[in-house]
């Protein structure tokens, strides 16, 4: 199912937060809306799923206008950034809920669930209650209870935020992989551009309640429309004035074309090092460089250096 | 030290008046304690408590939870003023309430209405005085509860009132047990309040804490203490059974 947005604004208050959002969200896709946090991400997406009013504009599910129509006749599975678990429920009637509002028959009720259960790798878990759950597992519960409606477009609110490093990985990974075996149109809303470009297909990125760019991940990353979407999905550094990518500058030796600065610092982070330089008229840029390069170079504090956009970067301007 | 002061302060207010109320109770032997909570006047005066104490609890867990509801989910002009008044019946001396309603509601009833002498007039005064347990039990729960549980069951095709009965009114629920059971424990000893308009017939609208002042005062001891320690027995089974319950189900939530 598709999802498009027509010129959606929203205030609270006196506060603009979604000011004539228009996108169109194709049938299949993974969206991710990527903004800081008050950029006006969560609620578009509460206005999707009908939880939170308009004052303007309006959102059509595959060409039909459901903005007045109440989230419980919108078939659209919800993930809260908390997961919201029915905490008196067990998991499995967490789960099986959305089946029993709807009057699905108790054996074919069990069934599906069961096979929900399968899916999300919590079928031990089906008799325990979400407080007994860690959150990777409460978050897996979360989005097997929304896919038990057999929703057309499902909604994820910082669906990772608030796990520990190793298991976001592991789960991003996995809803990726899921998504795209169900192919069910999903957006998903993430301050995290690492995260956005990791997983999604398509990226909205959302500034103070205004879209600044929609694309591809790798295009919006490589040919940023604005100031802020450059500065947003990755590092940046200033050279004679110009912003650059860390990765796109490099340093020479004394004497080569390039601005002439002297290395200040050198931070290895594992597989990445940084090297940090200030020219002649006291500003400083930063490069960075994978540890092999790093060790090629050798560059040491106080070392003469040149600095100069890469070669292959020209080549692509 | 502390440790100390604690238990010294327990004993003297709590402890020791206990340990007299029942030696009271059974210096004559068990079985004066039995026919003194079995005649038939403290039987009727026992069953006309517990009746319209369960009656007021059960009528101020509806109320309350209602009352909690539009002061933490509405917004509305005098609000504000609205939840101060909520703990006045905690801070207003009974007796004064007692005659309030009776003036109000007695012979000389300004509206014509009298309720005096009957179970509807006891209620009544024990709903004004265990008005604020149900209310303030619940409210804070209800304040700490997120939305989107209830959200996260509308997005799965429930109405409104499902999303009542099968989220919100089981999380609070703990809430509503404990406050219903300190309602009632609360109730079933009131006296200043229910003195007034109950008339105290006896067998026909005497409370039990009024009957045993009239024992008390007209010199037996004895009695009046063990139809007191079986109302406290009974009021200590009751408010357990409230507050297991309730644990029981907050603790299985989390």
């Amino acid at each position: 199912m598709s999802i498009s947005l027509n010129g959606v604004t929203k205030y609270f208050g006196s506060d603009l937060v979604l000011n004539e959002v228009s996108d169109e969200v194709p049938q299949g896709s993974l969206t991710a809306l990527l903004g800081p946090s008050g950029s006006g991400k969560s609620t578009l997406l509460r206005i999707v799923a009908g939880l939170t009013s308009l004052d303007g504009g309006h959102v059509e599910l595959s060409g039909r206008d459901v903005t007045d129509v109440p989230p419980r006749d919108r078939r659209i599975g919800f993930c809260f950034q908390d997961y919201a678990p029915f905490r008196h429920l067990s998991v499995f009637d967490n789960v099986a809920y959305g089946l029993k509002v709807q009057r699905v028959p108790r054996a074919q009720r069990r069934r599906e669930v069961d096979e929900l259960l399968r899916l999300v790798r919590l079928e031990p878990f089906a008799d325990r209650y979400p407080r007994q759950l860690s959150g990777g597992q409460r978050q897996r519960m979360a989005l097997a209870r929304a896919l038990a409606i057999r929703p057309e477009v499902l909604l994820l609110d910082e669906p990772f935020a608030a796990l520990d490093a190793q298991v976001r990985s592991e789960l991003r990974t996995w809803v990726r992989n899921l998504q795209r075996e169900l192919g069910i149109t999903t957006i998903l809303v993430t301050h995290d551009q690492g995260e956005a470009m990791e997983v999604a297909d398509r990226l909205v990125i959302l500034n103070e309640g205004r879209i600044e760019q929609v694309g591809a991940p790798d295009h919006v990353y490589d040919h940023p429309a604005t100031a802020f979407v450059r500065g947003f999905l990755g590092p940046t550094t200033t050279l004679d004035g110009v912003t650059w990518r860390p990765h796109e500058i490099e340093l020479g030796s004394p004497g080569e074309t390039g601005v002439a600065a002297h290395v200040i610092d050198v931070i290895r982070l594992g597989f990445e090092v940084r090297v940090v330089v200030k020219d002649h008229s006291g500003s400083t840029s930063w490069v960075q460089l994978t540890h092999e390069q790093s060790r090629r170079l050798d560059a040491q504090v106080g070392e003469a250096v040149v600095v100069r956009p890469r070669a292959e970067v020209f080549e692509v301007l | 030290m502390g440790k100390g002061i604690g238990v010294g302060y327990i004993s003297l207010i709590v402890l020791i008046p206990l340990a007299a109320l029942l030696t009271n109770a059974f210096n004559k032997g068990l079985v004066s304690f039995w026919t003194a909570i079995t005649q038939t006047e403290a039987i009727d005066a026992l069953r006309l408590t517990l009746l319209c104490s369960l009656g007021a609890a059960l009528l101020n867990a509806v109320a309350g939870t209602a009352t909690a509801w539009i002061l933490v989910r509405d917004r509305f002009w005098g609000q504000g003023l609205l939840n101060a008044i909520i703990d006045l019946p905690f801070a207003l001396p009974t007796v004064v309430a007692g005659v309030t309603f009776y003036t109000l509601y007695g012979p000389l009833s300004p509206v014509h209405v009298n309720i005096t002498g009957s179970w509807i007039g006891i209620t009544v005064a024990i709903v004004f005085v265990t008005l604020p347990f149900t209310v303030r039990s619940v409210q804070p729960v209800l304040e700490s509860m997120s939305f989107n549980a209830e959200n996260a069951a509308a997005t799965l095709g429930a109405s409104s009132y499902q999303v009542f009965r099968t989220i919100t009114l089981p999380t609070l629920l703990p809430s509503i047990l404990t406050g219903t059971g300190l309602a009632f424990a609360r109730a079933i000893g009131e006296y200043g309040s229910v003195v007034f308009i109950s008339n105290n017939l006896p067998y026909h609208s005497e409370v039990a804490s009024s009957y045993i002042y009239s024992l008390a005062t007209s010199g037996q001891t004895n009695a009046a203490a063990s139809v007191a320690v079986f109302l406290l027995m009974l009021a200590l089974v009751l408010l357990a059974a409230f507050n297991i319950t309730s644990v029981q189900l907050a603790k299985r939530h989390g």
